[in-house]
């Protein structure tokens, strides 16, 4: 039997184009990542030297520890350069750490990191190395203990605190020092996640019709939400989480159990009955977004006949983003939401001028940002595609057992 | 008349998205290419910068000489 593809109604040979562009744009998604992985590590000389700049030159021990000489002779030993490493917001973080033989932090120098650029130059102009500097490899390297983080960028703080404790161990392990006893990792179930487990709960009960207090309730996690993930803890799902869970960084649970909680949360919401409580119930953005338009009167405004023109450069934008990220292997890199520009007032220039731009929007359009500039709007609506060609090809193959 | 007011602003609504959504977009692609750029990803190789040598004369050590000052006429 042969199908008549002129007679198939538009809204199923748009169904077809969109399987095909989406088919293709993920098969080129995995060559992106099976390139990122086979490109060249980064050189990480530079970094090794600038950890101990004093030294003449360094000698390879093993691939993640040198030797620091202070003479070409090789009588004056400076001490040694381990790779220490960390995990961060974006990723896994590498720091070349200069230890001396009695386990002193001499120097320490950014090797190689995964963070969005502005937490990072946030950390870097702190000088947050160098506060962790003349330290002893048995010291505990926690924030809040001995370390102070810097205020919103806590998983950088940490990674940077982590990677430089690992390296001096690593060190001392090789000097045949006698290394602390290592402790447990706490698990930190703490505000946030009680606040994020509160929400989806609220979010995915609410989401059902039959609930009578529909409205109410969701303005309450919006607000929650807002204050909460948004102004309090700044941790909105951004694509860097979406990008990091495609990389394989998944990070340790016990520290990160946020993290999993949100995209297991919204994982299991979409696989149970195909709805997303994150982002119309609780997303901070999206709740600062209805709040400005309760004061302007936003309305959902239709884009007309540039619908799918808009629609498309939404999608194209968080494929690129994606792309870029993957080929790099760097998932903050190409993150370009402006939650923290707003929450924590950090970012460029030019996010702080998107960031006018969206809100001034939201006076009058309706989650200006949500419908037409989201990154994680495309990537729902790719699930749900796959969700629904699955349920089609098991329905199918159900009818003909 | 109302009814031609509410018609004309339904007309012009997906222009001002438009022009509101490529002006985001530019944004958005002047963020990223910055990011990149700060990454390295947009930097030339060592061997490929052209370089540029030049000599330049030895300047006279000593104070520097006290300009004269202008009397008006």
């Amino acid at each position: 039997m042969t199908i008549n593809h002129k007679n198939l109604s538009p809204a199923i040979k748009r169904q077809r184009t969109e399987r095909l562009l989406g088919g293709i744009a993920v098969i080129i998604l995995i060559a992106a990542a099976v390139i990122g992985v086979l490109r060249a590590e980064a050189d990480l000389m530079p970094a090794i030297i600038g950890s101990i700049p004093e030294a003449d030159h360094v000698e390879e021990i093993n691939s993640e520890l040198y030797r620091a000489w202070g003479d070409a002779a090789e009588n004056q030993l400076l001490g040694f350069v381990a790779l220490g490493k960390g995990n961060g917001y974006g990723g896994p973080m590498v720091i070349a750490v200069a230890v001396s033989p009695q386990g002193e932090i001499l120097g320490a120098s950014v090797a190689s990191h995964k963070e969005t650029p502005s937490w990072m130059s946030r950390v870097m102009d702190n000088n947050l190395i160098s506060t962790l500097l003349g330290k002893q490899y048995t010291d505990p390297f926690e924030l809040d203990n001995d370390v102070d983080g810097i205020t919103g960028a806590t998983y950088t703080s940490r990674a940077i605190a982590q990677a430089v404790m690992a390296g001096s161990h690593l060190t001392a392990a090789n000097v045949g020092l006698e290394l602390p006893e290592q402790s447990k990792p706490k698990i930190s179930f703490g505000g946030q996640e009680i606040v994020l487990v509160g929400l989806f709960l609220v979010g995915y009960f609410g989401h059902k019709s039959s609930f009578k207090y529909k409205k109410q309730a969701r303005w309450g996690t919006m607000i929650i939400g807002m204050v909460f993930l948004g102004f309090v803890y700044n941790s909105p799902l951004t694509l860097a989480y979406i990008n990091k869970f495609l990389m394989g960084f998944w990070p340790q649970w016990q520290s990160n159990l946020y993290w999993y909680i949100l995209i297991g949360g919204i994982l299991f919401a979409f696989s149970v009955d195909n709805k997303n409580p994150y982002c119309e119930w609780f997303c901070p953005f999206g709740a600062a977004q209805e709040c400005m338009g309760v004061i302007g009167g936003a309305k959902v405004r239709s884009s007309g006949k540039y619908r799918y023109f808009l629609k498309w450069l939404q999608r194209g934008l968080a494929w690129m983003a994606i792309l870029i990220a993957l080929l790099y292997r760097n998932p903050g890199m190409t993150s370009f939401e402006i939650f923290g520009t707003l929450f924590e007032l950090i970012g460029s220039n030019f996010q702080f001028l998107l960031l006018g731009l969206v809100l001034i929007a939201s006076l009058f359009i309706r989650r200006p940002w949500c419908t037409y500039l989201c990154p994680l709007h495309p990537v729902e609506e790719f699930i749900r595609m796959v969700r629904k060609w699955i349920r089609g090809l098991w329905t199918k193959r159900k009818q003909k057992a | 008349m109302d009814e031609k007011k509410t018609k004309s602003l339904n007309n012009i609504i997906p222009n001002v998205i438009l022009v509101f959504v490529l002006l985001c977009t530019l944004l958005i692609v002047f963020e990223i290419s910055g990011n990149l750029v700060n990454e390295g990803v947009f930097q030339f190789e060592n061997e490929e910068r052209p370089t540029l040598t030049v000599e330049v004369e030895e300047t006279p050590s000593g104070p520097l000489p006290t300009p004269e000052p202008i009397i008006d006429a």
